[in-house]
């Protein structure tokens, strides 16, 4: 059966038998999840199998048809603004600066004030990107551009962040680049994450835990601990053991190995 | 480095002499044509006296002339500000855009010499029904593109200022609003190049004060062709300083089109000193708190 | 970076220019072919361009000459041409568009100003007939003329009398408001608008009368010191009169009997008039109003259509102190009574 974590409501994260019905196709199937504090989750599935769905679900844009979202055992199903939310597309909003971008969240709830914008400025500084401040998007990289995006989701100052494929668009180089910086903020802070990738090395690299999906509608297929030693490096993507739990993944998304009962 | 001047102004003065050099390719075949096929300058006068005869009247053209700017550019503004709150308005909510929408093309289809003569019989000959027409002629594209640009906002950012949290007066202010400006621009450029038009209609109809129009048909009246083509180039020179205009504000209003950073501020608002300081985790103050 | 954009540029101030020299051209050639289609007018056939993109009363005499067969007898088919815009006449006759003009004596002026060779051949009318207009009963009162609204058309006849108006009541143009219309200015007296309206008083007595039923309160501008210069006259161009001279006499012979017909029998003419042009034109009502206020201004039938050279002389002057004419020429420039008569 669905190798899953039962909703024991001491997660950071409690995802609890949601389903989602869309345009009249079952997106996500009575799927449950539990997130602990400071873990960093990855989700991989097959195209479509509604791990977007999944988190528009999470982060209240999309109200589940049935079941409930937790967040520190509070039932906030359909409510927004209690996760950070990062996208594959950057949505920098091209007539702000780099500062100003990463100011967003407090300019769209509260108001921006002189706390926000120095605390903008120091983030950015610190994470490569202080000749940039005054810069507009269209004038950054990829990357850079990216980077400016994660920084705004940390500077929400949320406990839990769903990051939905957030490299995808980038080159490989570009991808490690920002794998590892993401490892060292996840190491620098005390925040929980939910990660989807289509990149197996990328999922259990960055993760605790792997957590595969089917395809539509979306189950839980199978949770994979990844007991690799952290603070994680490049070596380990050539380790034996990395390569281990590669094979085992790859087999569990592509359907040659039946999941453990 | 060479005694090369600065980079912003090159290109300006490029611009420049590019554009001198047109306008005198333009009278150069205006010339040639007028030359071969032997045109007496009651048909078509050369560029050079039409413009000799501008410099002549000067000093009667300076007040028409006057007089049709400020037709032109109060209209415009009028023009420019009901078609932004329109396009606004109507962006708040389908079923107004499917009432109004149908009422502001058919304004447009019809034309305005037809509604310019029930214009002065309705607002009198002076300042009023021209700023009318003139704005006629300048609110729609506006409203157009205005309205484009609200609905072409990435509906992705929509859902991710939604997900941090967004109220919804915040949400307008922050994104939708400043999303208008870049397409405001555009329905400006279009309008502004055909208000001069408008505002000659306006004094063409009916008209208490002399302008260019009235001065366009007098000397017309007056089998005086110079005069024509001469107000002709005066109220061309208009369109295009208009237009002109509205690029330079443009240049001002959304500098992340054609700047790399923003403009610095007067007063410095960030500090910004590269700290040797680790960002240290501040606990929530406006996420909406998930603990007890 | 600079040398690229450079280059686009250059690129498209090419193309635009490609544009307009193209669209000058193509309207160069349509100018010349024009020109060059003058055919040498069918001895029979005689086109006469109107005033005005209209047609109106002032056409009676014409239409009765047609169809009471006075040009018939005289071998002509008088055909009315209607000009697409204001004072295009001239130069319709310049090019060839037209034979022989319907025109005002101002536009003769300009023509022969402006190097082209037309020339009145025979009055129209033969007096002044401009002046202000008023509702019907109200009056017409030259000394407190300050402060009130006189409506003016933008035609140099109008530029030309309406210094007489402000003499007349001892203002200057500052002291009298004078918005300026482009096709009507009856209308908005008649509403109230304005205080007095400028017109010829034929058409001031046609639009009134057949909008009310009475006749408006009329005050000749030779009343208050215009000079009593006629209105209108028939034209052409010297090099079309040196080729279609008998043409001309016989077209001048034909319109003098068909105006002293006209002038003597005007329900039927403009019974005439009507049936030549039953859907535009104004309806019987008011062109035989306007008619009717024509007649007296055509002069006695003994000297109908014959030009004087004073007229020319004063009409030369008149534009002159108004600016609008900056050399006159001598009065045999502009007028030749050779071809009427008799």
């Amino acid at each position: 059966m669905l190798p899953e974590t039962r909703p024991s409501g001491a997660g950071k994260v409690v995802v609890d038998d949601v389903s989602i019905r869309f345009e009249g196709t079952l997106a996500v199937d009575h799927l449950s999840l539990t997130v602990g504090r400071s873990e960093f989750v990855s989700i991989v599935g097959p195209s479509g199998c509604g791990k977007s769905t999944l988190f528009n679900a999470i982060s209240g844009l999309v109200r589940p048809t049935g079941g409930r979202v937790l967040l520190d055992g509070r039932d906030v199903t359909g409510e927004t603004g209690h996760v950070g939310y990062m996208l594959q597309k950057d949505l920098l909003i091209p007539w702000r600066t780099v500062v100003g971008n990463i100011v967003l969240g407090a300019a769209l709830t509260r108001g921006t004030n002189r706390q926000d914008r120095e605390e903008a400025v120091r983030l950015a500084t610190r994470y490569g990107l202080g000749d940039f401040l005054d810069h507009y998007p269209h004038a950054l990289s990829g990357g850079m551009r990216q980077r400016v995006a994660l920084m705004r989701t940390l500077a929400l100052h949320a406990d839990v962040l769903l990051l939905d494929e957030p490299f995808g668009a980038l080159d490989s180089q570009t991808r490690l680049d920002m794998q590892l910086w993401l490892l060292s903020i996840f190491q620098d802070l005390n925040v929980t994450i939910l990660f989807v990738t289509h990149d197996v090395d990328e999922a259990i690299f960055l993760a605790d835990r792997v957590v595969v999906m089917s395809p539509r509608p979306g189950r839980i297929i199978a949770d994979l601990p990844i007991a690799l030693p952290r603070p994680r490096d490049i070596d380990l993507l050539t380790a034996p053991a990395f390569t281990q739990l590669k094979r085992e993944t790859l087999r569990l998304l592509h359907g040659t190995v039946e999941p453990a009962a | 480095m060479s005694s090369r001047l600065p980079s912003p102004l090159r290109t300006a003065l490029l611009r420049l002499g590019l554009a001198a050099v047109a306008v005198a390719l333009i009278f150069g075949v205006w010339n040639l044509v007028i030359v071969a096929f032997g045109l007496k300058s009651y048909a078509l006068p050369t560029p050079q006296s039409a413009v000799a005869a501008d410099v002549d009247h000067w000093h009667d053209l300076a007040p028409l002339t006057l007089q049709t700017v400020e037709e032109t550019a109060y209209g415009f503004l009028i023009g420019a500000a009901i078609g932004f709150l329109l396009g606004v308005v109507m962006s708040t909510s389908r079923t107004v855009q499917r009432l109004i929408y149908p009422t502001l093309i058919t304004s447009q289809a019809v034309p305005i010499v037809a509604i310019a003569a029930p214009l002065a019989i309705l607002f009198g000959f002076g300042m009023l029904p021209k700023l009318v027409i003139v704005a006629w002629v300048v609110f729609f594209p506006v409203v157009v593109n205005v309205l484009d640009g609200l609905a072409h906002i990435d509906p992705d950012l929509i859902n991710l200022s939604r997900a941090m949290g967004a109220r919804r007066g915040r949400g307008f202010l922050v994104i939708r609003l400043p999303a208008t400006l870049s397409p405001l621009f555009s329905g400006l450029k279009i309008g502004a190049t055909y208000a001069v038009t408008g505002a000659v209609i306006g004094e063409w109809m009916a008209s208490a004060q002399q302008g260019l129009g009235t001065y366009l048909q007098t000397a017309n009246a007056s089998l005086d062709t110079r005069g024509v083509f001469g107000a002709t180039i005066l109220l061309t020179l208009i369109g295009v300083v208009s237009f002109l205009l509205v690029v330079a504000v443009e240049a001002v209003a959304t500098p992340w089109r054609s700047r790399s950073t923003a403009r610095p501020r007067l007063r410095s608002r960030l500090a910004l000193t590269a700290g040797g300081s680790r960002w240290t985790r501040n606990p929530g103050r406006y996420a909406r708190s998930t603990h007890d | 970076m600079v040398a690229f954009r450079y280059w686009q540029t250059t690129r498209r101030v090419a193309l635009a220019t490609a544009c307009v020299g193209a669209l000058v051209a193509a309207f160069a050639v349509w100018a010349a072919t024009s020109s060059a289609s003058t055919s040498a007018a069918k001895p029979t056939t005689l086109r006469v361009i109107f005033d005005w993109p209209g047609i109106d009363f002032e056409a009676v005499p014409i239409t009765a000459g047609t169809a009471e067969g006075f040009y018939k007898k005289a071998g002509l088919d008088v055909q009315i041409v209607i000009p697409p815009t204001t004072s295009t006449t001239v130069k319709m006759l310049a090019v060839g568009k037209g034979d022989i003009g319907f025109d005002t004596t101002t536009d003769v002026v300009f023509a022969q100003a402006a190097g082209i060779d037309v020339k009145s051949i025979a009055n129209y009318s033969q007096s002044n007939n401009w002046g202000l207009v008023a509702a019907p009963g109200k009056k017409i009162d030259l000394k407190h003329l300050k402060g009130k609204s006189v409506g003016i058309f933008t035609d140099s006849w109008t530029k030309a009398m309406m210094p007489y108006v402000l003499r007349a009541g001892h203002v200057s143009s500052g002291d009298v408001s004078q918005p300026i219309f482009s096709s009507n200015d009856i209308a908005p007296m008649l509403a109230g608008k304005i205080d007095y309206a400028t017109n010829t008083v034929n058409y001031a007595i046609a639009e009134v009368q057949s909008a009310t039923g009475k006749r408006p309160t009329v005050l000749l501008a030779t009343k208050f010191g215009a000079p009593n210069v006629p209105i209108w006259v028939y034209t052409a161009t010297s090099s079309w009169l040196a080729k279609h001279g008998p043409e001309a006499k016989a077209f001048l012979a034909a319109t003098k009997k068909a105006f002293a017909w006209s002038i003597a029998h005007p329900v039927a003419a403009v019974k005439d008039y009507v049936a030549a042009y039953p859907k535009i034109g104004g309806g019987e009502n008011y062109s035989l109003a306007g008619w009717r206020a024509t007649i007296p201004a055509l002069g006695k039938p003994g000297s109908l259509l014959v030009q004087r050279k004073a007229e020319w002389t004063q009409v030369a002057q008149a534009l002159k102190s108004v600016k609008l004419l900056s050399k006159p020429l001598p009065a045999s420039s502009y007028f030749t009574n050779a071809y009427v008569g008799g």
